[in-house]
């Protein structure tokens, strides 16, 4: 592998996106990630607040997937070892870079635990976008962290005005069953990134229900 | 028809099953209180809006640069038919799935009602309005947004963002775009609601005009990149509609009103407990409790009383900056609430209520031993009324105030029969009166 393999990967790609929306989204972040906002729960006198951050960190969690989106998809998907390398190290960049950057961010314009907080969400987000991705389409990645975003919010919340276990995006610090969830989809969604090879016999019917109803 | 047919063969269509799923598992999957009373089943329907809003701006995003993605772009541009048509066909594809599958919801929660046949079904299509605007603004943002960024950031930016806007304005604004209870005491002002639909639909409008750049291949030098003209006059034309009928409506007044009072449903003879109609549900719940008050020593119990449903006789003020102005009747008022289908808030408030008029007085707010009785008769009376028999906690709050809260409790739900339960609390009012001896006189 060499700079020129890299240059070339990234040529393909919108790669300089990544960083630009990575940038935006932590400035606003920093401006306006404290305040609150209302969420509707199904639970007597049902509102519940939101910070703007948890989910501003979403669209951070998924740009690593997102961006691997190129052109050429289809041709690159039957590239040699070499291609995978570049992809890998492309990938494993722009995760610590992305989550990495924000983190940091969070933890200065925030606070360290409200910056722990969002890493273990855009952790458990990363995962469910590489799923996403791989069953979708790489462009397609915000899909499922989207779907998951109404289901934290709907039923995230208990009676008694506090978090459900596996609520990754808004449990304490400290909680170890959420970290546990969102380290499980993390698994789950490094696990399908590598499992590429056997993914045809995988998503086959998947995969071709996708190029019909493009 | 041809409409119609079009729709048919929309790429949209396959969310809709998954739409209706996500719309199906937000009314079941949660707690059923709303079962049996229209207002509530109408609004536990229109609550998914706002998430089929967030899921629909994020695919009217995704879509919107879809021939373009495709490699499209090149054939369509010689297409006989403009433009905008293409593009009415994406936006109003998507509104119908969106649309479709949320009346889908609201007819199954209806379904669940019916055979309960309640009054008050006239509340119902205003919170089928108030839902459709989240939805249709939804779309057309998205599908803005879609025009103009690459489309997956364009898609989660457009489901976020409109998430975080609807849930600003929403409740921190003060334009309840979704509401989250059904009290029979409002209703959706249906100007109000009208005028925001067409405002969302004037927003689609704009997406739909607004021009895009041409491909690099098809921006030859005798063409201009961006095909102005016609959207020139357009998009100001439905901007300003949009803003105008946006504003009409904000300034008819808030799309949650106030009803007036109607012919109450009262239950019970010498301690009278007047329900709204729609609340008809909690009838034979009131008639028990109104029961119990009557069975009470004669201690608690005036000749004869009557207690409103908030809104049928009585109404605090709500005060500019948000607070409650109880007024001079804030621990005597004969009014209660039942909230969100809890008819413990109801003994709770009767409970306040026969204590005040019984044998309670300001020694009671003054005096820490005689707050401390009050508490504990409040406790006993509000479970004795909710009908004992159901062991457990008190919450856990202020320790000292729980401990007191909780021996009211462990009476009204332990082992003690009726007429027990009496003797200990007439004990307690002695108590009080012997530490407050000039309250509950009158």
């Amino acid at each position: 592998m060499s700079i020129e393999d890299l240059r070339t990967f990234l040529f393909l790609r919108r790669c300089w996106f990544g960083p630009v929306v990575v940038a935006l989204v932590s400035v606003v972040t920093v401006v306006v990630g404290h305040h609150e906002v209302a969420n509707p729960v199904p639970i007597a006198e049902g509102v519940a607040t939101l910070p703007v951050w948890r989910l501003l960190s979403l669209i951070v969690a998924i740009m690593p997937a997102v961006l691997l989106h190129s052109p050429l998809g289809e041709l690159e998907s039957a590239a040699v070892r070499e291609y995978w390398r570049v992809q890998h190290l492309y990938l494993a960049g722009s995760v610590v870079l992305y989550l990495g950057s924000f983190t940091v961010v969070a933890w200065l314009g925030l606070g360290g635990d409200t910056a722990l907080i969002a890493l273990r969400a855009m952790i458990a987000w990363l995962g469910l976008a590489l799923l996403s991705g791989r069953m979708f389409g790489w462009s397609r990645s915000w899909l499922l962290p989207l779907v998951s975003v109404a289901i934290l919010l709907f039923w995230g919340m208990d009676t008694g005005s506090t978090y459900v276990w596996w609520e990754f995006s808004a449990r304490p610090h400290d909680d170890w069953k959420s970290a546990v969830v969102a380290g499980g989809l993390a698994l789950l969604g490094a696990a399908i990134y590598w499992a590429r090879s056997w993914r045809r016999h995988l998503l086959h019917p998947l995969r071709r229900a996708r190029s019909l109803s493009r | 028809m041809r409409l119609i047919g079009v729709l048919r063969h929309a790429n949209a269509l396959w969310l809709l099953p998954f739409l209706i799923a996500v719309d199906l598992s937000m009314i079941f999957l949660r707690d059923d209180h709303w079962v049996g009373v229209w207002p509530e089943t109408a609004v536990a329907a229109q609550m998914p809006a706002m998430f089929l809003a967030m899921l629909a701006a994020a695919y009217a995003a995704w879509t919107a640069r879809r021939e373009e993605r495709l490699g499209l772009a090149e054939q369509l541009e010689a297409s006989v038919r403009p433009r905008w048509q293409r593009e009415l066909l994406g936006v109003a594809s998507i509104a119908a799935v969106t649309v479709v599958a949320y009346c889908v919801g609201f007819v199954v929660a209806l379904a669940r009602t019916l055979p309960q046949s309640p009054p008050g079904f006239s509340l119902v299509p205003g919170y089928w309005l108030l839902g459709l605007f989240p939805m249709l603004a939804a779309v057309g943002a998205g599908w803005i947004l879609g025009k103009y960024l690459p489309s997956a950031i364009a898609a989660v930016v457009a489901g976020i963002g409109g998430f975080l806007a609807f849930a600003y304005f929403g409740e921190i604004g003060g334009e309840r775009i979704v509401v989250i209870s059904g009290y029979p005491d409002t209703h959706v002002d249906l100007f109000v609601v009208l005028t925001r639909v067409a405002a969302a639909v004037a927003l689609c409008a704009v997406a739909i005009l607004l021009p895009v750049r041409k491909p690099r291949s098809l921006r030859g030098a005798e063409q201009p990149s961006y095909p102005w003209a016609r959207p020139l006059v357009l998009v100001p034309a439905c901007v300003v509609v949009m803003i105008s009928v946006f504003a009409l409506g904000r300034a008819a007044g808030p799309a949650i009103a106030e009803r007036a009072a109607v012919d109450p449903l009262c239950r019970g003879d010498q301690m009278k407990l007047c329900l709204w109609p729609e609340h008809e549900k909690y009838a034979p719940v009131v008639a028990e409790i109104s029961q119990r008050v009557e069975a009470l020593p004669d201690i608690f119990v005036r000749e004869e009383d009557v207690a409103w449903e908030y809104g049928l006789r009585y109404r605090v003020d709500r005060l500019d900056d948000g607070t409650v102005d109880l007024g001079d009747e804030e621990q005597g008022s004969s009014t209660f609430e039942i909230f969100d289908g809890s008819p413990g808030a109801i003994t709770r408030e009767i409970a306040r209520m026969i204590s005040w008029r019984g044998y309670q007085g300001e020694c009671a707010r003054e005096v820490d031993e005689a707050r401390d009785v009050t508490l504990r008769i409040d406790s006993w009376l509000e479970h004795y009324l909710a009908g004992g028999g159901s062991p457990g906690q008190i919450p856990a709050g202020d320790p000292e105030v729980g401990e007191q809260l909780q021996r009211g409790f462990d009476v009204a739900n332990g082992d003690l029969s009726r007429e027990e339960q009496f003797e200990w609390a007439e004990e307690q009012v002695e108590e009080y009166r012997s530490i407050c001896p000039r309250d509950g006189q009158s």
